[in-house]
Order: structure tokens, then C-alpha cells, then sequence
């Protein structure tokens, strides 16, 4: 794409990158410059901004997606709680896969997690950054619509879309350069950025174009009103060219451009004359717009976060920014709640979770639809959003970051499973050794079932001790309440810690949880509570027989 | 290489920047035909057009001087014939006129110079350039009718054969005389003698002047010519003025065919340059004797021709 003429791209150093804390060109810069020339050009460009920053590249990670973005539904969750909520930005669309991406891939640099963290700290000190970061984003917004929206009346005056194209830029960057000025965070790179673009001469050329086009000349008169409101006549007072303006040539020049244009091949028109330098103030600030591209999902990223704790506490629910800890102190999440549950439209119950220590092993029991899973979740997307930076889903929350995540809740079928369901099972916990690095989180929903107790118990028990050498942070649940309970009474692994659903005097799930082994999983409550017990399934049974007829 | 989009008031990137702009814009593939066929096209086009116009000027010019140079020799022409005649020429017309009216007004009886009585006096008049006129009396006799008279001259023979008259009367020797061929150098109609008035005058001048084409200064060069101006030269120099005028047919008499008829003639010699009469005639002339084979096409010049026999007779000896 470079050309001997090709303004060449700001240094890395210079971007207004809000995610990381040394900046990174995340973006093809390549590609997507390509990208923006054609769309500048006239070319349908629909999802262009979406799609550079869905190939975006992450910040480094230790963190492997593949192991809980699905268990976890994080799309869902960003769908649903995290996605930018901004009067006025119209219909615009949301780079989710950017989010989820971004999201699914904590930062192991521990400063990129302190530089969001601070970025986060400031917005919510500050509400007058707030206002202007979502003014950023609704002029964003703007500028990309209009890079990409091409549509058949565009076509018609193809100069005056690139104008606006333009305009949009330059609102941008104005507020870039003079919105942030307070910012302390990384949000003062903002300022840096809009001051750096404003004070080239390419952006300078920009304004003058764009006053070119708005006010080439003012004319001043008079109009004379009779009686009858009508007007009499025009007096013309005076005509002032805006001659100061580099773009304002006398009237022989812009002939002899126009002429010139129509030997080189053009057309003959001042249409021509404006394209011609409509491309040449574009090809000098160009350079500068996949930054654009960039910081769109970068603040899509942070208004995403405080859509979250607007949405949270639209129900009543708190997030804060967590304490960060080392794994060997206490661990407590006060008011943990499941997002998932929020976008879903359910309130959900708040409870209480913690531990003398991080790196332990969290055994929870209690009866089905406790909220086990629920929990599983919920501490799963606290610790993604603490690794990210960003708020948890807790009132108070003392959390170790940790060098990886690793959850299994679902164990579907697929269609070309060769094994049974213990087969699966065994499969799960090997992949899990496979993958697990020391020190990381792991997340297992109801380890070894599928199979006899005693022969799962044994497994299980294997699992544990391995899982030990790693010192993970570990939450599995199980309904193998007789060898928990074992385990508990025993108390030979010592990062063993018990957890059960705390049930209500009613014995219903209170969906809050308290220290110890369940003593029931309440199977026969559950069933009464779906319809399976005997009398209900017989009924169902006698109700078929008698619409099937005499025949049957 | 520089372009007009750009001035000195842009900074000298943007400059960079327009110029490539324009140069690669201009290298980038249109639908149709190639960049530099189209600039090729329309440099041709531009080309043309101008050169079309400049050598239109160029010929426009050149026929403005062509007509300017036509003009100029048209009126030198004319104006060379003009300028040769003095005054005296120039008011034949008045005098001519005057004479005729004299003529045609109460007859003043017959009458022959006596300057005519010596030997070869006559031979040596009608060696002389000679004007003739004829026409109707009445026309003679308004000067309203004058110029319709003298426009149409009559070519019926009698000067011819006054100079060179038969031996004989009779129809065959005067048909012979009629047809033989005419030596006209030396005699001119009346109406050959004011060709060169109308050249002379101020509207002439205007309208030559005014001629803007060729064409235009052509047609009244053609106008010169038919004049034929070296005749109206010598015939406005004429020194002798014959006239005859027809007096009314007799009443109970036909005309022929070609117009002879029974009537009254007046013949009248002058001498221009001494202003004298030097015969005066009147004779009753009549197309009968004229045999009916050659009455319908010659009965005018035989009578004539009879007439100008009988008027030479007269002239040489005497009444």
C-alpha cells in the first residue's frame, strides 16, 4: 500500500491505544488502511470497522479462550451486560466478537491490568470524562457509519460524502484533543493523540478544506421590505473572499485547474477540482484513521464496563473494582452475583463466598437447582473481568489474579462420540491436566458422574490430590455428599474447603451457601418439584392410555 | 512537474500531495478508453478547434483584404473612365435631350446645311463617331419618357446605311445591304453615351463602398462591363448625333410585325461639337413595297435602310 507519496503511519508509540499499558498496533494496519481507502473512494464498506477489530490482535495472555469463553456463555454476557450504553449513538453496531475477544484474553502483564484498572477508576471519579468518552464514542460511531454507510444517493455527489467523511474526522479528533485534558489515566493519551494529529500540516490542510467548502466567500446585503412584506430590493453590500484560505485561487487559476484537469484525462468542473484535493488532504491524514479503528473498540471496551455497573445497578445489584491479593491471602466476594442471570432479565440472589486462602480447593454440594452452577458461573466471570481490569460482579471482592482459566460445565453429545459418558468424563480430566497450568483457576461442574459412586469416588479422589501439585484456585462441585462429607471428616488434602447450598427452613434453596457437606441433594424435592414422582408420572401415563382408545 | 490545483499560499507537502493526487488519479484505469488516448483526444480536439478558429480568422482577413483590393481596382476602373471625361461630356445628356425635344416639337420644315455642299464633306461626316437615336415622337417630347426612350435602342440599319447605302432601292440590293456585316466602331446608340453617368455619381461610390463579398463587388463589376465603358468613353466623345422620330402610324394603316408602319418620319443630323443642325427631313415612310416573303422580318430595316439611301441623297445633293 505504501507509496513513494504515502504519509507514513504515526509510531506505536504515539497511538491512543486504552488497553494496554505500552501501546500496541493491535489492528492490520495494512489491511485496514486499504480498507479505508477504498470505502473513502466510494466503495461499499459495510462492517469494516467490525471486522478490522474482530482480526484484532489481543493483549499477550496466558489465558487460553478455548478453555471456558463457551461454559462461561461470555458472548451472552457481553450481549447482554456489557455492551455500550449511550444515548445517541444511534443504531450503530457493536463490535461484540471485538468485546468477547478482548475480554476472553486477560493481559498477563500485570500493568495493563493496573492501566485499565486506572482508566476504569478515573471514569468513575470523574463524570465529566465519562460524558466526554461517550461523546467520543458517539462522534466514533459517527465517523464510521459514514466511512461505511454508501449508498445510492451518495453516488450522486461523491465529494460531499467524503466532506462529511472528513468532518467526522476532525470532530474527533477535536474532541480527543480537548476532551481529555483532566485525564491523569491512560486516558490522557487521548489528549496527546488529537494534539499530535491537530498539529500536523495534513490536519491543517484538512480544516482549511473543510472552510473551503463551508465558506468560500461571504456576501453581505441588504434586503428592503415594503408594506406588504414583500421584498422591494436587494442591495448588494459587499462580497469578502475568504483569501486567506490556501484553498481560495483567483477565478483564472481555477480555470487553468480546470483545464489542466481536462487535459489529464477529467472531467472539466470545480466537482473535479474538489475531488482532486479532497484526495490529497485525505491522503495525508489517512495514516492516522486506523488508530480510529483501534480506539473505537478500545472505548467500546470501557463503556462496556460502565454499561455493566449501569445495568447492575439499575437492579439494585453493586460491582466494584476488586482488591488484588496474593493467592496465599484470604479470598472473599461479598454480594456475588451471575451477570448471566441479569441479562437474562432475572434478578439474581446475591451470596457470600469466601476462603481463608486462594490457592484451595472448593468442594460445593447441595441439592439440584441450588445455584451450584449458578456459582460456578458467577465466580468464573468475576475472575475474567478482575484478570481484565474492569468491574466484578460483587460489592467487595479480594481476588488473586492467576495464570489461567480452565472451566467445564456443559458435557454435551456430540455425534460422533465414541465413548460413553464415563469415557467423556475421563477425557475431561485429562484434557484438563493437559491444559492446566500451576497456579490457575479451574472450574468443574459435577467431576466423574456419569458413573457408579465408588468407582468416581476413587477418581475424583485421584483428581485431587493431582490437582494439588499445581495449587490451583478450584471450585467442583459433585453429588457424591458421602465422600465429601468422607473428605471433610477425614481432612487428609488439606486445600480441601467445603461448601453447601444453604437451604431455607421450607428445605428450598436459599441460593446463598455456608461452610460444610450437604447431607441431601433433596432428588426427591426436585422431582416433585418437575412432575416425577410416581402418582404424577402414573397420571401422565393414564391420560395417554385413554386418548389413545379402545384400540390401544 | 507542478499543477494549477495547487498555489504558493499551501504548504509545499500538500503541494507534493495534490500533485500526486493528480498524477496518479490520472494513472488509474477508467472504464472506456485510456488515459492518454482521451488526453490525446482532447489536446486534438483543443487543437483543432483553435486552429479552425485561427484559420478562419486568417481567411476571413484574407478576403477582407481580397474585397478591400477588389473594391479599390473596381473604383480605380470606373474612376479612370470617369475622370477621362471632362464636363463638356458629362452634359451630353442635357444637351442631347434639349436637342431632341427641339426636334420633336413643331416641325421646322426641311433643311440641309449648306457646310454640306463641298465635295466629300459628307464622306468625311459620317467618317465621324456618330450617336444615334430613335423612338417614338412623344417620347422626345416629355423628359419624363426621355430616358424610357433611349434605354431601348432600335438597331434598324440606317446609320449602317447612311455610311454605305445601296446602289439601288429596291428590296433585294437593301436586303442585301442589311445583311451585310456592320462595321459599329465608330457608332454608338444615344443610350451607350450615359452608361457612364450612373458610375459617375456618389451613389455608385456608396454602393461599392458598401459591398462587403466578393460576390457583391463582382456583380457590380459585371454592372461595369455590361456598361460596356469603353464604348460609352468614345460615344460620349461623339460628334455627330443622328436621330429619327417616328411620328404616329397613319390612320388606317397596320403595323408590321417587327413594327414598320406607315408614318411620318423626322430625320435630324447634328453636329455636336458646333452645335449645329445639319439636316433636317421629314418623309412619309411605309412598309408596303416590300415583297410578302420578307415583310414580316425585315420591313423595318428595308424601310430604314430605303430611308437612309433617300437622307444620303439628300445630303449630297442638296434638297
Amino acid at each position: 500500500m505504501p507509496t513513494s507519496d504515502h504519509v507514513p503511519r504515526p509510531p506505536e508509540s504515539a497511538l491512543p491505544d486504552l488497553l494496554n499499558a505500552a501501546p500496541v498496533r493491535r489492528v492490520d494496519s495494512a489491511t485496514t488502511e486499504a480498507a479505508l481507502v477504498f470505502a473513502f473512494a466510494g466503495s461499499s464498506s459495510g462492517g469494516l470497522f467490525t471486522d478490522a477489530l474482530d482480526q484484532a490482535k489481543v493483549s499477550p495472555s496466558t489465558w487460553d479462550p478455548n478453555g471456558y469463553v463457551e461454559d462461561l456463555f461470555l458472548p451472552a454476557f457481553v450481549r447482554g451486560c456489557f455492551e455500550p450504553n449511550v444515548e445517541g449513538a444511534g443504531e450503530g453496531v457493536v463490535a461484540t466478537s471485538h468485546l468477547v475477544n478482548v475480554l476472553s484474553s486477560p493481559p498477563s502483564d500485570s500493568a495493563t491490568v493496573e492501566f485499565r484498572r486506572s482508566i476504569i477508576g478515573e471514569l468513575m471519579r470523574d463524570s465529566a470524562l465519562r460524558t466526554q468518552l461517550e461523546e467520543l464514542y458517539r462522534a466514533l460511531c459517527v465517523f464510521r457509519d459514514r466511512v461505511e454507510l454508501s449508498s445510492a444517493a451518495d453516488k450522486w455527489d461523491a465529494n460531499r460524502r467524503q466532506l462529511e467523511i472528513l468532518t467526522g474526522f476532525k470532530n474527533v479528533i477535536e474532541l480527543m484533543a480537548d476532551g481529555f485534558k483532566s485525564a491523569r489515566s491512560g486516558l490522557s493519551r487521548l489528549t496527546a493523540f488529537g494534539n499530535r494529529v491537530r498539529g500536523n500540516e495534513a490536519y491543517g490542510a484538512l480544516v482549511d478544506l473543510l472552510r473551503f467548502d463551508d465558506r468560500l466567500a461571504t456576501v453581505s446585503f441588504k434586503v428592503a421590505i415594503g408594506a406588504d412584506g414583500r421584498v422591494r430590493h436587494l442591495e448588494l453590500v459587499s462580497v469578502e473572499e475568504n483569501d486567506e484560505n490556501q484553498f481560495v485561487s483567483s477565478p483564472f487559476r481555477r480555470w487553468q485547474a480546470k483545464f489542466e484537469l481536462l487535459l489529464r484525462g477529467f472531467r472539466f468542473g470545480d466537482g473535479e477540482v474538489m475531488a482532486r484535493l479532497l484526495d490529497a488532504v485525505f491522503e495525508g491524514v489517512r495514516s492516522e484513521w486506523t488508530a480510529l479503528v483501534q480506539l473505537l473498540g478500545d472505548v467500546e471496551f470501557y463503556l462496556g464496563a460502565l454499561g455493566f455497573y449501569d445495568r447492575a445497578r439499575a437492579a439494585d445489584l453493586e460491582v466494584c473494582m476488586p482488591e488484588l491479593v496474593a493467592s496465599t491471602e484470604a479470598r472473599e466476594l461479598k454480594d456475588l452475583f451471575n451477570p448471566l442471570l441479569l441479562s437474562s432479565g432475572i434478578t439474581p440472589v446475591p451470596c457470600q463466598i469466601e476462603t481463608d486462602r486462594h490457592d484451595t480447593t472448593l468442594l460445593i454440594t447441595g441439592p439440584n437447582s441450588g445455584g451450584k452452577t449458578r456459582l460456578l458461573q458467577s465466580i468464573g466471570l468475576a475472575q475474567l473481568l478482575a484478570q481484565s481490569g474492569l468491574f466484578v460482579p460483587a460489592s467487595r471482592a479480594r481476588m488473586a489474579l492467576s495464570s489461567g482459566l480452565l472451566v467445564s460445565l456443559i458435557q454435551e453429545t456430540r455425534v460422533d462420540q465414541t465413548e460413553g459418558r464415563l469415557g467423556l468424563e475421563l477425557m475431561r480430566i485429562r484434557s484438563l491436566f493437559e491444559r492446566l497450568p500451576p497456579g490457575a483457576i479451574v472450574i468443574l461442574d459435577e467431576l466423574c458422574s456419569g458413573t457408579n459412586p465408588s468407582e468416581g469416588e476413587e477418581i475424583f479422589e485421584l483428581v485431587l490430590r493431582m490437582l494439588a501439585k499445581l495449587k490451583p484456585q478450584a471450585y467442583i462441585t459433585t453429588h457424591f455428599l458421602r465422600f465429601a462429607a468422607r473428605l471433610e471428616r477425614e481432612a487428609e488434602l488439606s486445600d480441601l474447603r467445603f461448601l453447601q447450598v444453604a437451604l431455607g427452613p421450607d428445605q428450598a434453596p436459599t441460593y446463598q451457601f455456608a461452610p460444610g457437606v450437604a447431607q441431601t441433594s433433596l432428588a426427591s424435592q426436585a422431582a416433585a418439584r418437575l412432575g416425577v414422582t410416581g402418582d404424577q408420572l402414573l397420571s401422565l401415563i393414564e391420560k395417554r392410555l385413554s386418548s389413545a382408545g379402545p384400540e390401544a | 512537474m507542478g499543477t494549477y490545483l495547487a498555489n504558493e499560499k499551501m504548504s509545499p507537502a500538500l503541494r507534493k500531495r495534490i500533485e500526486a493526487s493528480v498524477r496518479r488519479s490520472s494513472r488509474i484505469a477508467k472504464p472506456g478508453l485510456p488515459i492518454f488516448v482521451k488526453t490525446a483526444l482532447r489536446l486534438s480536439l483543443i487543437i483543432v478547434v483553435l486552429g479552425g478558429g485561427a484559420w478562419l480568422y486568417v481567411a476571413w482577413r484574407q478576403h477582407l483584404s481580397q474585397v478591400e483590393a477588389a473594391r479599390a481596382s473596381l473604383l480605380q476602373d470606373v474612376q479612370e473612365n470617369v475622370i477621362a471625361l471632362d464636363e463638356a461630356d458629362l452634359r451630353l445628356r442635357t444637351n442631347a435631350q434639349a436637342l431632341l425635344l427641339s426636334a420633336s416639337m413643331t416641325y421646322e420644315g426641311d433643311y440641309v446645311s449648306p457646310s454640306l455642299d463641298e465635295p466629300d464633306v459628307v464622306s468625311e461626316l459620317l467618317a465621324r463617331p456618330v450617336l444615334y437615336v430613335r423612338g417614338p415622337i412623344e417620347a422626345f417630347q416629355r423628359t419624363s419618357k426621355f430616358e424610357r426612350a433611349i434605354a431601348e435602342p432600335v438597331d434598324d440599319a440606317f446609320v449602317h446605311c447612311l455610311v454605305d447605302p445601296p446602289e439601288e432601292r429596291s428590296e433585294l440590293p437593301l436586303l442585301r445591304r442589311i445583311e451585310a456585316p456592320r462595321d459599329m466602331t465608330r457608332f454608338f446608340h444615344l443610350a451607350e453615351a450615359f452608361t457612364i453617368r450612373p458610375f459617375a455619381s456618389d451613389a455608385w461610390s456608396s454602393q461599392v463602398h458598401a459591398a462587403a463579398t466578393l460576390t457583391e463587388i463582382n456583380r457590380l463589376r459585371d454592372s461595369v462591363k455590361l456598361a460596356r465603358m469603353d464604348r460609352a468613353v468614345l460615344a460620349v466623345r461623339a460628334e455627330i448625333l443622328i436621330h429619327i422620330l417616328d411620328e404616329p402610324r397613319t390612320a388606317g394603316t397596320f403595323a408590321e410585325v417587327d413594327g414598320a408602319s406607315d408614318h411620318q418620319v423626322r430625320v435630324g443630323i447634328i453636329d455636336l461639337t458646333a452645335d449645329a443642325t445639319l439636316l433636317r427631313l421629314r418623309r412619309h415612310v411605309e412598309p408596303s413595297w416590300i415583297s410578302e416573303a420578307n415583310r414580316p422580318y425585315f420591313a423595318r430595316s428595308l424601310v430604314a435602310c430605303r430611308l437612309a439611301a433617300d437622307v444620303r441623297e439628300v445630303l449630297e445633293e442638296g434638297l
